[in-house]
């Protein structure tokens, strides 16, 4: 988004690297050989594995080759140290001598590995400076000194230096160009040779260079070429095979990053050339390799931490690794700081007014004296619909969105700091619910001291926990403030009940007691604090008519501006505009509960039900320190939590207690995930809009069956209590028992509730027997709107899933066709292992359900046993010859049913 | 499978563990009842706001105790409390008035006890008129018996006015042991209900149903209740397709299942179960649309605004869950031959932080015609002395104000419905009403109990069948409440609200 346009801006501190690294920068000491160590981590470049960033502890958590520090997307070579230091005293050309000659030599592999090049370091166990002081290395050029400075061209990543953005580099000097020196050949015939999965570093050191690597890939698989690109601002590349034959290349968005995969059917050389499309200059990393995942994990990944995995980001992962996903993941901007995105309110607003275009939904607000808009905002009452309009932009983006571990990250907090419809304000206000999700989503990444604040500040808090409205002790009328949020900050969103020690585990007394961690008086105190807070736009205090959709403000003339004692602090008197507000969320954030208290129901949410406690610690010490000490660094905490080896265990599945029920809501998103959901196109609205045609709107009315939906909570404790202890032996008899939350809701109604929302017929409008049926999709809706009274809102899920893969893969190992006529569904010849064409295509219907839909994980041998025989020859599954389509797509949609309500898709181990 | 494999495959492991679990002594054959009892629990969800629900009347300037009667009820809530008037002898709608709030506030059914029932429940007043009510008052969560004076001393149960560990205590009745299986379930863990020659024969209902979720009270080692949505005349959708039998085989238990897929499994083989028992024998009982409710509707209907003549919505939901109760136990009892039965119906809303005035008359209002509408329907059957109902909650609320609603306290009244309640009469005393007073553990009225929830759950488990032997049990702290330390657990009852 910030890309700097047009002119390939120069950067200094990464040729200076480039610079060094190949010259051996004239060492006078032919002696010493030293290594080259372009980033001073005392690791050699030909041996380290991020030879631009300075990561001594050489850290490679998925074990590719490349170093963490390289794969993390925030990679900090470009720290403003650095590129002050380096642009302030340009290097000049040193004058290579002939020990110190640059590997010119393109067969070498390594521009390091081929030279050893002496470079006797000033400070040869360099320690990285700190961040804030000038690197010693920043002059070394204006000194004669004999050493040259190889030791630190980029004295920057310190490991403790916090990630900020680099501000705009000075303008740098002009290019000093060193004819002659290049580290990677410019042509096929002089290409450098890659070996599989060994990253390999370059330079473009002059405008217009392009370096060649080539590598004989040696059997038929896949395999992948990753090229990032640092401080290139972008790069092209070009992938070609045996013939010349080009493979595209995906770029990042940011364009300074490509990468391919893809499958070779026989072994063959393949090169890659590596260019700046603008006249620039740059470093880079180039790896080909074989696939870095299994399928098993990739899926496993994806379950925990998005809406149900997809074809796409499971390839993604396999290809690429887990790592770079989560990287990519963390690193997209949240809704409401990316322009090109809608928020949820935005979307709700949008749903709202294209379904209900009559409706008063921006009524003017005597209140609001804001000229520009006339003093309108969004109101919700202008409809008894927009809560489904809330939950329609909902449902898109938990379908849709591409940050769908931010999703689900924002999913597991409104699950933690609750609110719901069910309040008699809220839902008459459902806009409040959209505006708060937001909120959610911003600082899912952010910090969660921020999301507090933001929290306590947002109108649907302010309402759910009444303390919008709240107001100070009023003597005559002998009331006192409301203690409503004021306990369940405490008691839900931040330190909880009793004292925890840093695992999560419960302290004891010495009688073997909790010990709780805030007393009644805490809680009155507290309420003492959250008064005065009112809507926007209110008309007078604690009313509400104002907006729903801004953070509440302050109105001091209701607030108890008294001193407060809290949790043993004192919040002093006379705090103005809500400060102690800010002071009392101060003191929860700080306290000693909140990181494992926090840790351990995100865990919960994402992970397992049953985190060990050295999980919970492990997790609860980065929300304490992100290693840049930072507190509350919920990026930090995600990317934990998710790659802890708890997580992460390929054993996990075996382990007793790893593991959750899988949530009800996100079964049925993962579902419609797996069989490309999209909205129905042109359906007509009703009643007062009777006629509005709608495109693009989700309408989802299924939270009866499934017995939740999002935001929906029947109370602040949520949809299942964190401590629901199941009748089982194992659970109860374990000390502390053991839980398992998500099973509180699987409750008969729910569980028969789920499995009709997957079939299709009446629930589900499945795309390819529409088809059949109506033609077309588009005749179908003109058909369905043609009636008398269009009755769009008997579907509970308006939306269109496509079986169709399914479908093919069922005729095609039935009949070897997938032409759709289904032809020998009705044979009864069987074949050489006794079956019938149908048993096989239920056979191989199941194969491809489990592979696409369950990433091969194990269905029971009971589960084949029960399904098959009815799938074959119940009443339902058997058709007329003349209906044979109509068989089969019956078939095909009982069994995704089934195999969606197996005990394997609904547990998450 | 027939009966004999099935008894070899209980033997084994699950058999050998009922055995040696602590909580559950060692029993030679559960109660062999011949008669049928049910017990219903109504649990006021998020705290109800008792005492504008039972309105102290006594006369401080007569016979009542100073601190005890109105006009401390009145000065303690301020402008929240309800009037005094006497709205027994109006005709048509008694509480009818400008607006919820004035509904709320107009007045009272003076009744026996030196307590008003709020204007907005005259079918509960009635029914403690004709003696099928009583008010338990100042009831709450204890462990030992506690005085203002010895509320630092005393044991407290923790976590005292928060919501989920106060609703657990009434769940476990056991106050400071918050891991606990549930009372009703260790009762059915105590009578052996998962097992087959247990209590009510292992039929796949239980003992115990829930129309209000997963409720830990039913929750113990080996049972679990069977949980419904209230409506639900049918559990699957079998019209495409979908075979619940097949469900149940493919949900089979597998030797290679982990805990998880153990107890995932386990609750969908249920559901398969109780779909058959509903499918084929719920639809036949009767739904009572033969019987008229106060409004003239049908028994068991939500009635629609302008006959509710308050504003704003009565969920129903409370209604309607009471009419499935009472088409179980007909089940339960005439068609499958149980014994025993508990059912638990979650009422929720009652936290009223804010607007406490406009939603808890609602709240008030569906309780009373619930109430009056299921003894109506256990007599239409004949069948009222077998079956009795009660009220539990989180906590009460402050007698204190915070302007518009009020907040987390602890001892409020509860109510016990039913043939065989000794009704129309208060059990228990009023406490000092006075904010900062004799009863108030902080300075908003926080009342401490004068009766244990112990005493009250063992005086209705008592009428449901537990034996007194037992109860030391089921109820650990109950022997905390005799009178005499020597005396009989049975001391500890509320004597008489019961004829035992």
């Amino acid at each position: 988004m910030n890309r700097q346009a047009g002119f390939f801006a120069w950067k200094p501190a990464l040729l200076l690297a480039a610079v060094m690294a190949i010259s051996g920068c004239g060492s006078d000491d032919d002696s010493q050989t030293a290594p080259i160590d372009a980033d001073a981590d005392n690791v050699a470049d030909d041996l380290d594995n991020c030879p631009l960033v300075f990561n001594p502890a050489q850290q490679d958590s998925n074990a590719n080759g490349l170093g963490d520090a390289c794969e993390n997307s925030s990679n900090p070579t470009a720290s403003p140290q650095a590129t002050a230091s380096a642009t302030a005293e340009p290097q000049p050309s040193p004058t290579a001598s002939p020990t110190s000659t640059p590997p010119l030599d393109s067969a070498s592999p390594t521009p390091s590995a081929a030279t050893p090049t002496p470079a006797p370091s000033i400070e040869p166990t360099a320690t990285p400076p700190a961040a804030t002081t000038p690197s010693p290395t920043a002059t070394p050029a204006s000194s004669p000194s004999p050493a040259p400075s190889t030791a630190q061209p980029f004295p920057t990543a310190t490991p403790n230096a916090s990630p900020q953005p680099a501000p705009d580099a000075p303008e740098p000097g002009p290019f000093p160009l060193l004819p002659g020196l290049d580290d990677h050949g410019n042509t096929s015939s002089s290409a450098t040779a890659l070996t599989l999965g060994t990253p390999m570093w370059g330079y473009l050191e002059t405008i217009g260079d392009q370096d060649v690597f080539s590598i004989d890939l040696p059997a038929a698989g896949r395999y992948t070429f990753d090229i990032k690109g640092f401080n290139t601002d972008t790069l092209n590349a070009t992938l070609s095979g045996p013939g010349n034959q080009n493979v595209a290349m995906t770029y990042e968005p940011d364009g300074n990053a490509a990468y391919a995969a893809f499958d070779i059917a026989s072994p063959g050389r393949y090169s890659v050339t590596v260019s700046s499309p603008l006249p620039g200059t740059g470093g880079y990393y180039v790896t080909a390799a074989e696939p870095l995942e299994t399928r098993a994990n990739a899926y496993r990944l994806l379950r925990q931490t998005t809406f149900g995995p997809v074809q796409q980001d499971l390839q993604q992962i396999v290809d690429f690794g887990l790592h770079r996903w989560l990287d990519k993941q963390l690193a997209m901007a949240s809704p409401g700081d990316d322009t090109a995105r809608d928020t949820q309110l935005e979307r709700t607003i949008d749903i709202a007014t294209s379904v209900e275009p009559g409706a008063d939904w921006f009524p003017a607000n005597p209140n609001n004296g804001d000229a520009a808009s006339q003093g309108e905002h969004f109101n919700g009452l202008a409809s008894n619909n927009t809560d489904e309009y809330q939950l329609s932009s909902w449902y898109e983006n938990a379908l849709h969105a591409p940050d769908q571990l931010r999703q689900r990250v924002a999913y597991a907090l409104s699950q933690i700091l609750v609110v719901s419809l069910n309040n008699s304000q809220l839902a008459q206000r459902p806009e409040a619910l959209a505006h708060y999700y937001d909120l959610l989503l911003e600082h899912a990444f952010g910090n969660y001291r921020d999301l507090l604040s933001a929290m306590a500040r947002s109108p649907a808090m302010g309402f759910y926990l009444s303390h919008q409205g709240n107001q100070k002790a009023n003597t005559s009328r002998n009331t006192v403030p409301d203690e409503n949020f004021a306990r369940e900050l405490m008691q839900l969103f931040t330190i909880g009940l009793y004292q925890l020690n840093p695992d999560g585990t419960a302290q004891r007394d010495a009688n073997g007691q909790l010990i709780p961690s805030y007393t009644q008086t805490d809680v009155e105190e507290m309420a003492r604090v959250m008064t005065g807070w009112d809507l926007r736009y209110n008309s007078s205090f604690g009313r509400s008519d104002g907006s729903f959709v801004h953070m509440m403000e302050f109105v001091p003339d209701y607030h108890d501006f008294g001193g407060k004692q809290i949790l043993g602090s004192s919040i002093e008197a006379g705090m103005q505009d809500g400060a102690d507000l800010e002071a009392a969320l101060d003191l929860l954030f700080l306290h000693d509960n909140t990181a494992p208290f926090v840790a351990r129901h995100l865990i919960q949410r994402l992970i397992t039900s049953n985190p060990t406690p050295d999980y919970v610690e492990r997790i609860a010490n980065v929300f304490l320190d992100n290693g840049q000490g930072v507190r509350g660094d919920l990026a930090a905490v995600t990317r934990a939590l998710v790659l802890d080896n708890e997580a992460r265990n390929p054993e996990g599945p075996e382990v007793e207690y790893f593991g959750k029920a899988r949530e009800h809501v996100i079964a049925y998103t993962a579902w419609m995930r797996a069989f490309n959901a999209e909205p129905v196109n042109g359906w007509h609205a009703s009643g007062d809009n009777a006629g509005v045609a709608v495109d693009g709107i989700y309408r989802i009315a299924t939270e009866s069956a499934l017995g939740q939906a999002p935001l929906r909570a029947p109370s602040v404790f949520n949809f299942y209590s964190p401590d629901f202890v199941p009748a089982d032996a194992y659970y109860r008899d374990a000390d502390p028992q053991f839980v398992l939350p998500e099973m509180q809701l699987r409750i008969a109604n729910n569980v028969a509730g789920l499995a009709r929302v997957l079939n299709p017929g009446s629930y589900v409008l499945e795309k390819r027997a529409i088809e059949r049926e109506y033609g077309s999709v588009d005749d179908f809706v003109a058909a369905e709107n043609a009636r008398e009274t269009p009755n769009w809102r008997r579907y509970p899920l308006l939306a269109l899933l496509d079986y169709g893969p399914a479908l093919d893969a069922f005729e095609l190992a039935m009949e070897g066709d997938s032409n759709g006529d289904f032809a020998s569904i009705n044979d009864e010849d069987t074949d050489a292992d006794g079956y019938t064409p149908k048993q096989r295509g239920i056979f191989g219907l199941i194969t491809f359900l489990q592979d696409q839909m369950l990433g091969g994980m194990p269905l029971d041998a009971e589960f084949r046993n029960a399904v098959v025989p009815l799938l074959d020859s119940g009443a339902y599954f058997e058709r007329p010859v003349s209906q044979a389509a109509i068989e089969a797509e019956r078939v095909c949609a009982a069994a995704v049913q089934m195999v969606f309500m197996s005990s394997t898709n609904m547990t998450q181990k | 499978m027939d009966r004999r494999q099935l008894l070899k495959l209980l033997s084994g492991a699950g058999a050998a563990s009922v055995l040696t679990n602590p909580l559950q002594p060692a029993l030679a054959s559960p109660p062999g009842f011949d008669d049928y009892k049910a017990l219903v629990v109504v649990f006021l969800l998020g705290g109800n706001d008792a005492y504008n629900m039972i309105v102290p009347m006594g006369d401080e300037s007569a016979s009542a105790a100073v601190g005890t009667g109105y006009q401390t009820y009145r000065n303690s809530r301020g402008h929240i409390a309800i009037e005094p008037t006497d709205l027994s002898g109006l005709s048509g709608n008694p509480y009818a008035a400008e607006n919820n709030s004035a509904a709320y506030q107009k007045g009272v059914y003076p009744v026996a006890g030196d307590i008003g029932i709020n204007g907005v429940m005259p079918e509960l007043a009635e029914l403690y008129a004709n003696n099928q009510a009583a008010v338990i008052a100042n009831l709450g969560t204890l462990i030992e018996p506690v005085t203002k004076a010895t509320r630092n001393t005393a044991a407290l149960p923790p976590f005292l006015f928060a919501h989920n560990h106060q609703q657990r205590a009434m769940e476990t009745g056991w106050a400071d042991h918050l891991s606990a299986g549930g009372w009703a379930g260790r009762i059915a863990d105590l009578w052996q209900a998962h097992a087959l020659g247990g209590i009510n024969n292992n039929s796949p209902l239980g003992m115990n149903v829930s129309y209000g979720g997963a409720t830990r009270m039913m929750t113990a080692d080996f049972n679990s209740p069977v949980v419904l949505n209230a409506g639900s005349t049918r559990i699957f959708d079998t019209s495409r397709g979908f075979d619940p039998d097949t469900f149940r085989a493919m949900n089979a238990a597998n030797s290679s299942d982990t805990a998880l897929s153990r107890v995932l499994k386990a609750s969908y083989r249920k559901t398969s179960d109780l779909n058959a028992l509903m499918a084929d024998q719920f639809q036949l009982t009767l739904d009572f649309s033969d019987l008229s409710d106060p409004y003239g509707n049908p028994l068991f209907s939500t009635p629609d605004a302008d006959q509710l003549e308050l504003s704003g919505r009565m969920s129903g939901r409370t209604l309607s869950a009471a009419r499935d109760v009472a088409r179980m136990i007909q089940l339960g009892r005439n068609v499958l031959g149980l014994k025993r039965q508990i059912f638990y119906i979650g009422m929720g809303g009652f936290d009223t932080h804010s607007e406490l005035t406009t939603y808890h008359p609602l709240l008030l209002r569906e309780l009373s015609l619930t109430l009056g509408s299921f003894q109506q329907a256990m007599n239409s059957l004949g069948i009222a002395d077998e079956v009795s109902l009660c009220t539990l909650s989180d906590f009460a609320r402050t007698l204190g104000n915070n302007g518009d609603g009020t907040d987390h306290a602890w001892a409020g009244h509860h109510l016990v419905t039913g043939g065989a309640v000794n009704g129309g009469q208060r059990y228990g005393e009023i406490p000092d009403l006075t904010l900062d007073g004799d009863a108030d553990v902080g300075r908003t009225g926080r009342l401490i109990p004068g009766l244990a929830m112990d005493q009250y759950l063992a005086t209705l488990t008592r009428w449901f069948g537990v034996d007194d032997a037992d109860m030391a049990s089921l109820f650990p702290n109950l022997a905390n409440f005799k009178p005499v330390s020597s005396d009989p657990i049975s001391s500890a009852y509320i004597n008489g609200l019961f004829t035992l």
